[in-house]
């Protein structure tokens, strides 16, 4: 038979079969990633080529059956059933199965023989069946199947040829199977329904009705015919009374069936071999020494996240301040130059940052994955996390989220429970990012360290942390009791034989998550960040119809040539100031070379560094007086600027939200300054430190510089916001110790972050999710401020 | 012997599956994991969850629903856990 279109094979399979290494290896590295509406499953698609042919392949989310309990399950049987919209009906279908574990896996092989596709057989890793003693024959298992059987070895690229083979030829000529046939008086009972229901219902779906109670295909078929509910009960009340009750009769017929079309092609030890399995389980899944292996490598990961992941995070963004600088010397002054500017490129580069951290975790939890460790994780955290409603699998997710959401969130797709998944997604954003460490370390260099005993800054940073690590399991408690009520999930996991990690699998998976957020995720990130641009921009004149950039370039324009003078003395100074840093930093963390900062200097090196530090301090303070005289009229026009930037920013869109919504924030202990900064760091939280620069006649303000610097309280910014001063009350301080703690609060709480909503937003395939998380996380970060305002302020 | 639930036996022993309980789906997620009347499990580690080993596969389960599969314990010197179907035909 010659077909005209391009045949296409569905790829099915247990999960851990090494059906996405088979398909990896079918479909070579060019791939593509579908998503369908209302579901969070994805499933992959390439191009197989054979003998100048090419076959489109589907990879099908792996399964234990194809009996659909959620929209999520209902793919893989809407797609073998060319149900599917937008896809072809398969013309054969490629069951993989594994070999050590024949029986079981065949159980979803007898499912697919029954849709009437053409069937192929790829018997998976012989090699670890055979070392286990383990040995099928592969020749007399086709046969009694009636069924090809091709043994393969996918992580070894074996047998591809073969299959490839198999595949053509069923293609070509194709054979309907024949599988496992239920007893008469069920056949009878499926052909009544069917009569029912019209020709539009395959028989394979009316036995999943009648087979699955409560099951997906009852309730997409009871919601079309609203008579079926009661017929159905029927049915199954005469099945049960003929000795033929749902469920059991299905594993019943499938499993004699198997055992027939098996028998004589299955030879097993005597004694079951001990593994290499067996014995790393004995330390990796005991309870105490198997945890602290679990946590001893989680701390690895993050150190490893944070020790590689923020140089390479500078590094992009002085990639970005470079670029802007270049644009900014390139075009006059005017909206197209800004937009570019302060909306396209930093809004790409705040795309950009987050690769690093991404790419490192990834490719932590792939090679975890993929050598068969992640379950044996979640098998460790599930008796935590059950007390909050959730499942060992959400402990790496969470865990992730401490660095940032947007891995985490992405980490959850290792969940299959739905309403598991979803209520991780939803509260992940609750765990304390590495974006809200700015906001706390200004907020409490400034306000909590002097005057303050010794360990108020730490244990107000700890509270911080603290928050999230509390909140977040209470939410997820609450949102699994109230939205995402149901059944609790049948807890039952598979663990894996460990083996080596495949660097292609690996490599793949890390490779397919960062295209996934840049693409999907990027494109609302940067729109988000357009958006707030232009609010900040407009409008962009003066009462005297002066146009602001104008005004800015021609101040910055006018002490140029003072400023070029200064050059060399600020570049030395800069020089100076960047060695105290080093030695800050070598003072705060560890010593040169130490990979993990675990080693911190000695006491004596110490004591060198120190007085290296003083001598470079003064050598500061004495140039610094020395250039007075022309550093006057450079740092007045440097005022006028940052002035010049508040008034715009002020009378800008956004600025007049602010004023707006004083009354609102009035009860937090804000005035419209922080409150415009809260709105307008919607697209990032990081950017309330920034925009607090600019409200705060200060120019730009960067996190980094906050973060470096070796006393935050010290720090330009720091100083402005302890001197701010009500519009209506100069005598009134904007900032207090409640202040302070009550915008550290609802930075803890909120969830300013269009990355994180974005993310959810792909992940959960609806809006909806994500507007729910902002709002409840907003409400939830207002009450909290409040409550602490108010209170903190009765002392 | 008496018939004991699966979360009763300790690391190492052996038993038969004589009933699964419980909910329609979740005695058919077990049964397409190939627990069902007639397997033969063993516990590689007992407590809450558990890890059994059915056929050649490893499955870690919840107490409360280890509670819930009843079996019959096999003495250990009874050779490889696996997996048997027997046939019953409808009347």
């Amino acid at each position: 038979m010659v077909l005209l279109r391009t045949p296409t094979i569905a790829l099915v399979g247990n999960p851990n079969t090494g059906k996405t290494t088979l398909f990896n290896l079918l479909a070579g590295m060019r791939q593509r990633v579908g998503n369908y509406p209302g579901v969070t499953v994805e499933t992959k698609k390439g191009k197989l080529h054979h003998n100048e042919r090419s076959f489109d392949l589907v990879d099908l989310p792996g399964t234990y059956s194809l009996a659909p309990r959620s929209p999520d399950e209902m793919v893989a049987v809407d797609l073998i059933l060319g149900h599917q919209q937008g896809e072809a009906r398969p013309d054969v279908v490629l069951a993989i199965v594994d070999a050590s574990n024949l029986e079981r896996n065949l159980y979803l092989t007898t499912q697919v023989l029954e849709v009437g596709v053409p069937v192929v057989i790829a018997l998976n890793m012989v090699d670890v069946a055979e070392g286990q003693g383990i040995k099928v024959d592969a020749e007399k298992l086709s046969k009694q199947l009636e069924v090809p059987v091709v043994p393969i070895q996918a992580n070894k690229g074996k047998g591809s040829a073969a299959l490839k083979n198999a595949l053509a030829a069923a293609i070509d000529n194709p054979t309907t199977p024949k599988g496992p046939t239920f007893p008469a008086v069920f056949e009878a009972e499926v052909q009544s329904l069917g009569a029912a229901l019209g020709k539009d219902v395959e028989p394979f779906l009316i036995r999943r009705l009648l087979l699955d109670v409560g099951g997906y295909a009852e309730q997409r078929l009871t919601d079309q015919h609203t008579d079926l509910q009661g017929k159905i009960q029927a049915s199954r009340q005469r099945l049960a009374a003929g000795n033929c009750a749902v469920p059991a009769i299905e594993a019943r017929t499938r499993y004699a069936w198997i055992r027939q079309a098996t028998a004589g092609c299955v030879q097993r030890p005597q004694v079951r071999a001990a593994t290499w399995t067996d014995s790393l389980d004995r330390v990796l899944t005991h309870k105490l020494w198997g945890t602290l292996l679990f946590l001893a490598l989680m701390f690895i990961v993050f150190q490893a996240i944070f020790t590689w992941a923020l140089p390479l995070m500078d590094t992009i963004d002085q990639g970005r301040e470079w670029l802007a600088e270049l644009v900014k010397d390139a075009m006059g002054p005017g909206p197209v130059r800004d937009l570019l500017v302060n909306g396209i490129i930093k809004g790409v580069g705040s795309v950009v940052i987050f690769l690093p951290q991404i790419l490192i975790l990834f490719g932590f939890i792939a090679v975890l994955e993929d050598c068969g460790y992640m379950a044996r994780a979640a098998f460790l955290m599930d008796k935590l996390m059950a007390r909050c409603g959730l499942s060992g699998k959400s402990f790496i997710p969470m865990l992730s989220s401490v660095a940032c959401a947007v891995p985490g969130i992405m980490a959850t797709r290792v969940i299959e429970n739905r309403r598991d998944r979803l209520a991780t997604i939803l509260v992940a954003p609750l765990m304390s990012c590495s974006a809200r460490l700015p906001i706390y370390i200004l907020l409490i260099g400034a306000f909590l360290t002097e005057g303050h005993a010794w360990y108020v800054p730490g244990l107000v940073m700890f509270c911080m942390y603290l928050i999230g690590l509390v909140v977040a399991p209470l939410v997820a408690l609450v949102l699994k009791r109230t939205l995402l009520r149901g059944e609790t999930p049948i807890f039952v996991m598979e663990m894996p034989l460990y083996k080596l990690p495949s660097a292609r699998t690996v490599v793949r998976r890390v490779v397919d998550s960062a295209w996934a957020f840049v693409y999907r995720a990027g494109t609302i990130i940067l729109a988000s960040m357009i958006v707030v641009w232009a609010l900040l921009y407009f409008p962009n004149t003066n009462g005297a119809g002066e146009r602001y950039d104008e005004l800015i370039e021609k101040t910055e324009k006018s002490v140029e040539k003072q400023k070029e003078e200064l050059e060399p003395v600020v570049d030395s100074l800069n020089k100076k100031k960047k060695e105290v840093q080093e030695i800050n930093k070598e003072l705060k963390s560890g010593g040169v070379g130490s990979l993990f900062g675990l080693l911190g200097p000695s006491d004596g090196e110490k004591q060198e560094l120190e007085k290296k530090r003083e001598l470079l301090r003064t050598d500061i303070k004495r140039v610094e007086e020395e250039n007075e005289s022309v550093q006057k009229p450079v740092k007045d026009a440097e005022d006028r600027v940052n002035e010049l930037n508040f008034e715009w920013r002020s009378r800008s869109i956004l600025g007049q939200i602010g004023h707006w919504i004083e009354p609102a924030v009035k009860p937090l202990g804000w005035d419209w300054r922080i409150g415009m900064a809260a709105v307008a760091s919607f697209p990032a939280r990081e950017v309330v430190v920034g925009t607090l620069g600019i409200i705060y006649n200060l120019g730009e303000v960067s996190s980094k510089d906050i973060r470096d610097s070796d006393d935050p309280g010290r720090t330009e910014l720091a100083g402005q916001l302890k001197e701010a001063k009500w519009d209506n009350d100069p005598n009134r301080a904007v900032f207090g110790v409640p202040v302070a703690l009550s915008v550290m609060v609802f930075f803890a709480l909120c969830c300013q972050c269009a990355s994180t909503l974005a993310v959810i937003k792909r992940e959960t395939n609806s809006w909806r999710w994500p507007i729910f998380t902002f709002v409840y996380m907003t409400v939830l970060a207002y009450v909290g401020a409040l409550v602490v305002y108010q209170v903190g302020s009765m002392f | 012997m008496e018939l004991l639930p699966l979360e009763l036996l300790a690391t190492g022993e052996q038993a038969d599956v004589v009933e699964v309980a419980g909910s329609p789906s979740w005695v058919s997620r077990l049964a397409e994991l190939g627990i069902r009347a007639g397997t033969r499990v063993q516990v590689l580690r007992s407590g809450s969850p558990c890890i059994l080993l059915v056929g050649g596969s490893r499955l870690s389960l919840r107490g409360e629903q280890a509670m819930q599969i009843m079996v019959q314990p096999v003495p250990a010197t009874v050779p490889l856990p696996h997996l048997r179907a027997p046939i019953v035909e409808c009347s």
